[in-house]
């Protein structure tokens, strides 16, 4: 009697093309005429059909995190270790206004709190 | 466009991605991305936020176009926005029950965005009980089917990496984690519906 790892074997041979005329013809009527055999080919062909999506989507993640990673190291200055640490050292940095200056995001709340506050400052 | 690349009309890029040309995914994806980072930011969203949406959109317009299933009915940059502000949406709705009203630059057009999203959702749902499913599987099944339907290895390299005496006996062995993944699979996928 043939396991379920036997109709799967049977099953990837058959996709694959490689049975024997005479094999294939013969596994095709009894597809058509036993519907638990077809509903095991459709599970069959519905399992390794996602297994193969599930590949490509992944791969697809890694391309898209790879364009991703590139796109934001080109945008991003790269700051010259060497050259910083050589204006530190002859005390040049802050004087000639070279520091990094960090990007705050700022909300529009605070933006208007900001101005606000500005504006009604002691002189 | 830059850095001596060519640039591409939606025609060429949608003929450029069918037949997976890498460089034209580059530049599509760098072409859009500060539209969708934008919209996401102006909506109480984070870059890695941005990132993620955008990334979940333009897959579902690649694997649309794979499969030769896109039917693009506008722009490219139409399509994208429309795809990843309903992605947004429902992240925020997740989020915090979001209910008001997002800052759109773009009128909302029908794009045929909504129907292509539903689609991906289930199938991102049937990918998703297949991550989970070959988490439980174990080794070395796991290992075995992500080796030959994920990597695309030959019978016999798995043989020798798995140290089976031959290749039939790696196939049989493969069958019998195909079985164990069914069970699996469809279990989940079951329960989830």
């Amino acid at each position: 009697m043939k396991t379920e790892a036997d109709y799967y074997a049977l099953f990837e041979t058959y996709r694959a093309g490689g049975l024997a005329d005479a094999e294939r013809t013969a596994l095709e009527h009894r597809l058509a005429a036993d519907p638990a055999l077809a509903q095991r080919l459709r599970e069959f062909e519905e399992l390794t059909g996602t297994l193969t999506a599930y590949g490509r989507r992944q791969a697809l993640r890694h391309r898209l995190a790879a364009i991703h990673a590139d796109m934001v190291s080109e945008r991003t200055p790269r700051l010259d270790l060497a050259k910083v640490a050589e204006q530190d050292e002859r005390g040049e940095q802050f004087a000639s206004g070279q520091a990094p200056r960090p990007m705050l995001r700022i909300s529009r709340t605070e933006q208007k709190l900001r101005a606000f506050w500005q504006s009604h400052r002691a002189p | 466009m830059g850095k001596g690349q060519p640039s591409y009309t939606d025609e060429e890029f949608v003929a450029a991605i069918r037949r997976d040309d890498d460089r034209a995914l580059a530049q599509l994806y760098r072409l859009h991305f500060p539209m969708i980072s934008h919209y996401v930011l102006q909506n109480s969203g984070t870059d890695d936020e941005a990132k993620d949406v955008y990334q979940e959109g333009v897959m579902v317009f690649y694997e649309k176009v794979r499969d030769g299933s896109l039917e693009l009915s506008c722009q490219i940059k139409t399509y994208l926005y429309a795809v990843c502000r309903r992605l947004w949406l429902k992240r925020l709705a997740e989020k915090t029950r979001f209910g008001g009203r997002l800052d759109d630059y773009e009128p909302f057009l029908e794009t045929g965005a909504e129907a292509d999203l539903e689609l991906a959702e289930e199938k991102e749902r049937q990918l998703g009980t297949m991550a989970q499913s070959l988490d439980l599987i174990g080794e070395p099944c796991r290992s075995l089917l992500e080796g030959f339907y994920l990597l695309d290895k030959s019978m016999q390299q798995l043989t020798d990496e798995f140290g089976y005496t031959n290749a039939d006996n790696a196939k049989n062995q493969k069958y019998k984690c195909l079985v164990r993944l069914k069970k699996l699979f469809f279990n989940q996928y079951q329960e989830s519906n």
